[in-house]
């Protein structure tokens, strides 16, 4: 069997998404980056796993996509995993709405899951959009955060949807499914099941 | 208000770093000092902290019987690491990322709560939805060699600290450190409330 890799996300509004893009190219461009995600349009990922239990994992997304409505989220600037291969992203703040959604989403989808990696449960997640996965060295890091330090990034993109991606970060990448919010902006987002 | 009352130095609701982590920011701050040429970092921000809020000024009486009584009330924690971050734009800002997890969120949007009526002109940035929890290790005015001098250096370290949240204390703005950072507000802790629970 091929191994899979799932990412259950959320991918941004239209102009956000294109400003994303747009970076990413820049990025690729300039400083000659690899791993530069490019497949998937831009996201930020609620929870990874090998596998889920698929009955239970549809009904348990469709039941909380249907009782939630469109929600806005905030960017802070750009933050970096750090170690031997850095990774550059763009940080998303964790607002109490947002962290209520990843909540519910951890506690009704994680006892559907097999292998699900910890990183992304709430005492841990860090949520963020990525624009540079690999590829950064001592040489060329001064290029692109040069190209990021005096742009401001306070962004507030709107989001309406989930999506299951397979191996996000692989040329196989694949979009398994797609879910929608309610259309409707919420003035009280707090709206939980 | 009773205007007699307001503290006109009171800057910040911050943790410290005490122990093996403050003496890695110190280290850190150091080494952009001596390899960076970044100038006086220490006078700039010379308690390794994290902030909870931060204020114009406060009622201080009111101020401390209530973050007196929320210590009491907390029981310590840890909170992690999760890498370098930049504030980008027009004021620059390098941090140390912190993972709001739910207790630091919970403890922190307690504490917003109960300190709101208390702060004249309260820094929004550290409102509950906007809160970036963070340990600064680098502020402007930086010029673009040192930026690339700091983020050489801690973009290729590994930032897994579990950092113990075991009080609060109150930072004031004080006299600058030395004459050659005459422009840079020394800080100063002034009182400290250790976690009871």
């Amino acid at each position: 069997l091929d191994f899979v890799v799932y990412a259950f996300a959320s991918f941004l509004d239209g102009a956000h998404a294109g400003n994303v893009a747009a970076l990413r190219r820049e990025l690729e461009d300039r400083c000659a980056y690899r791993g530069i995600p490019g497949s998937i349009p831009p996201h930020f990922t609620w929870q990874a796993a090998e596998s889920y239990d698929w009955p239970v994992f549809m009904a348990a997304v469709q039941r909380i996509a249907a009782r939630h409505l469109v929600f806005p989220i905030q960017t802070a600037g750009v933050g970096m995993f750090t170690g031997e291969n850095p990774q550059i992203y763009l940080s998303i703040v964790r607002t109490r709405h947002l962290d209520g959604i990843h909540q519910l989403l951890w506690d009704k989808i994680l006892p559907c899951s097999l292998g699900a990696n910890l990183d992304y449960a709430p005492s841990a997640w860090v949520p963020h959009i990525s624009l540079v996965a690999a590829g950064i060295s001592p040489a060329n890091l001064a290029c692109g955060l040069e190209l990021l330090i005096r742009r401001e990034f306070s962004w507030e993109i709107s989001v309406d949807n989930f999506v299951l991606l397979e191996n996000p970060w692989e040329s196989t990448a694949g979009i398994r499914e797609r879910w929608s919010l309610s259309p409707e902006t919420s003035a009280d987002a707090g709206t939980i099941i | 208000m009773d205007t007699r009352d307001i503290s006109q130095k009171v800057t910040a609701l911050v943790t410290v770093l005490d122990g093996p982590y403050g003496n890695e920011v110190r280290s850190l701050w150091n080494w952009f000092q001596v390899e960076c040429g970044v100038s006086n970092p220490l006078a700039a921000d010379p308690i390794p902290h994290f902030s909870w809020q931060g204020a114009e000024s406060y009622r201080s009486a009111a101020l401390d019987e209530v973050v007196q009584r929320l210590a009491a009330d907390t029981r310590p924690f840890t909170v992690r690491t999760s890498g370098v971050g930049l504030f980008t734009g027009s004021s620059l800002v390098i941090y140390i990322g912190l993972v709001k997890n739910e207790p630091l969120a919970d403890l922190h949007a307690r504490l917003w709560e109960q300190t709101r009526g208390l702060a004249v002109h309260p820094n929004l940035y550290y409102h509950p939805d906007r809160w970036v929890p963070h340990i600064t290790i680098a502020i402007d005015p930086l010029d673009d060699r040192s930026v690339a001098c700091i983020l050489r250096k801690v973009s290729f370290l590994t930032f897994d600290w579990d950092i113990p949240v075991d009080h609060f204390a109150v930072i004031h703005a004080g006299p600058p450190a030395s004459l050659a950072s005459e422009l840079i507000t020394y800080l100063r802790e002034r009182k400290r409330y250790r976690f009871g629970g």
